[in-house]
């Protein structure tokens, strides 16, 4: 999930026009986002940039984005915490959401998301990749970290509040807290409505799971049948740089199907 | 017989300065993530089939083949998790990192390691602990390049293990 470079793709240095220093910085800023990202001469423009104008807050999380996507943890996190002690309202959502991707680090992001929330009067957004609105982000952390009924309650009230628009996986994982706080047939009709915006094998593959559970023997095994051919398809969760959450591989899906053969005969 | 010995060392002495100066100047001008081969570090018997045309495991066009592991993302799991084995131990607790390239014929190489808490500061771990994880990173055998076509491609890989009380708790990207 890219999550970082399309955050502010290009920053408008027209606004800084009546501070020389910082004008001039954005404009290097801009050079900068020209280059192959964390190449040498990007990275040294984003230098020359800061030291310009110390307080532009942009330089530093796009200096930033290339050690975030290549294990360089410690250098990243130097960085955008500079940029959100800069500008918190525009990168504490961002840095929360690179926490739950990159790390799995589910207290720092709930810190960052929660104090973005008192931060802003306006809607927190989404994450940069566009996918989880942040309140659903927030709501996979306490899922993550086990507390599935908070889990619930947010990304539930997200999901009915009145200007909901669909993220990609939020039924998706929805209809799996349900399914794992033992709700059948609510986790039955929610991984439904996920499947009218798409078919992912993961969702019929807990939609086997929840059959099962509901005594439906013959829509576990279709639902399962369905899930594998996707896969193969190549129609399941996928991200160029991290493992999404909840993400489903062929072997879990082959590793229910022989559980289900084993319980048949005997 | 002297004139010979005295010419292989000129050889010697110029490809020396050669390496040093190319080596440091790869360093010094070096993108995010590069790992530039180390004589202290690396084994030079690990080659790649192109040094200047090594990518980052993220980045290819859609239609290449994404660079794997053998039973995706579990059969790393399962492999590291059979081999892994350490006593809990509270203050064994954060990330390691370890960066290495994997070449085109999918062997691996040039393995450099970080060690951080939860708060991405520096720390060490037990080395009882850090080397088990670098020997287990280095004996995964079964990686699979990034594919275009018939042609692979050498390219840059990271693991990061999520550590806690001295378990692995999750392995990522």
């Amino acid at each position: 999930m890219l999550c970082g470079s399309i955050l502010e793709a290009q920053p408008n240095c027209e606004v800084l026009k009546d501070d020389i220093s910082c004008y001039k910085s954005c404009n290097k800023a801009w050079r900068a986002i020209r280059y192959k990202q964390g190449s040498f001469k990007s990275q040294r423009l984003f230098d020359e940039s800061i030291d310009l104008c110390p307080s532009f807050a942009y330089s530093y999380m796009e200096k930033a984005v290339p050690y975030l996507k290549r294990g360089e943890f410690i250098q990243w996190k130097k960085l955008i915490d500079q940029a959100v002690e800069l500008s918190p309202s525009k990168y504490l959502g961002y840095r929360g959401w690179c926490r739950i991707q990159f790390l799995r680090d589910y207290e720092g992001a709930i810190k960052d998301i929660e104090r973005l929330k008192q931060e802003v009067s306006y809607d927190i957004g989404y994450c940069q990749n566009g996918n989880y609105h942040l309140e659903v982000a927030l709501g996979l952390c306490y899922k993550e970290l086990g507390d599935l009924e908070k889990a619930q309650s947010i990304i539930s009230n997200h999901v009915h509040s009145s200007n909901y628009s669909s993220g990609l996986f939020d039924y998706y994982h929805l209809g799996v807290i349900e399914y794992e706080l033992g709700n059948y047939q609510t986790a039955k009709n929610i991984l439904e409505t996920q499947l009218e915006n798409n078919e992912l094998a993961e969702v019929y593959y807990y939609l086997a799971l929840t059959f099962e559970k509901l005594n439906r023997k013959d829509e576990y095994s279709m639902a399962l049948n369905k899930s594998e051919q996707l896969y193969l398809n190549g129609n399941s969760m996928y991200d160029n740089y991290t493992e999404p959450i909840d993400k489903l591989y062929l072997s879990d899906i082959l590793k229910e199907k022989s559980r289900k053969l084993k319980i048949d005969k005997k | 017989m002297i004139a010979e010995i005295f010419k292989k060392m000129k050889k010697i002495i110029y490809l020396s300065i050669l390496f040093l100066a190319f080596g440091c100047q790869s360093e010094k001008y070096k993108d995010v993530g590069d790992i530039p081969f180390d004589p202290e570090w690396d084994d030079p018997k690990f080659e790649l089939c192109q040094e200047n045309l090594i990518k980052q495991y993220y980045i290819r066009k859609s239609s290449d083949t994404a660079p794997t592991y053998k039973g995706e993302k579990r059969g790393l799991e399962e492999e590291v998790n059979s081999k892994y084995s350490y006593a809990p131990k509270e203050d064994q607790t954060g990330y390691i990192t370890i960066r290495f390239i994997i070449n085109c014929h999918g062997k691996s190489g040039r393995f450099r390691i970080e060690e951080m808490d939860f708060d991405l500061e520096p720390m060490k771990f037990d080395v009882d602990l850090s080397s088990q994880i670098m020997d287990i990173v280095k004996g995964l055998k079964d990686w699979s390049p990034r594919t275009k076509g018939a042609r692979k491609y050498d390219f840059y890989q990271y693991l990061t293990f999520k550590i806690e009380s001295g378990q692995i708790t999750k392995i990522l990207p």
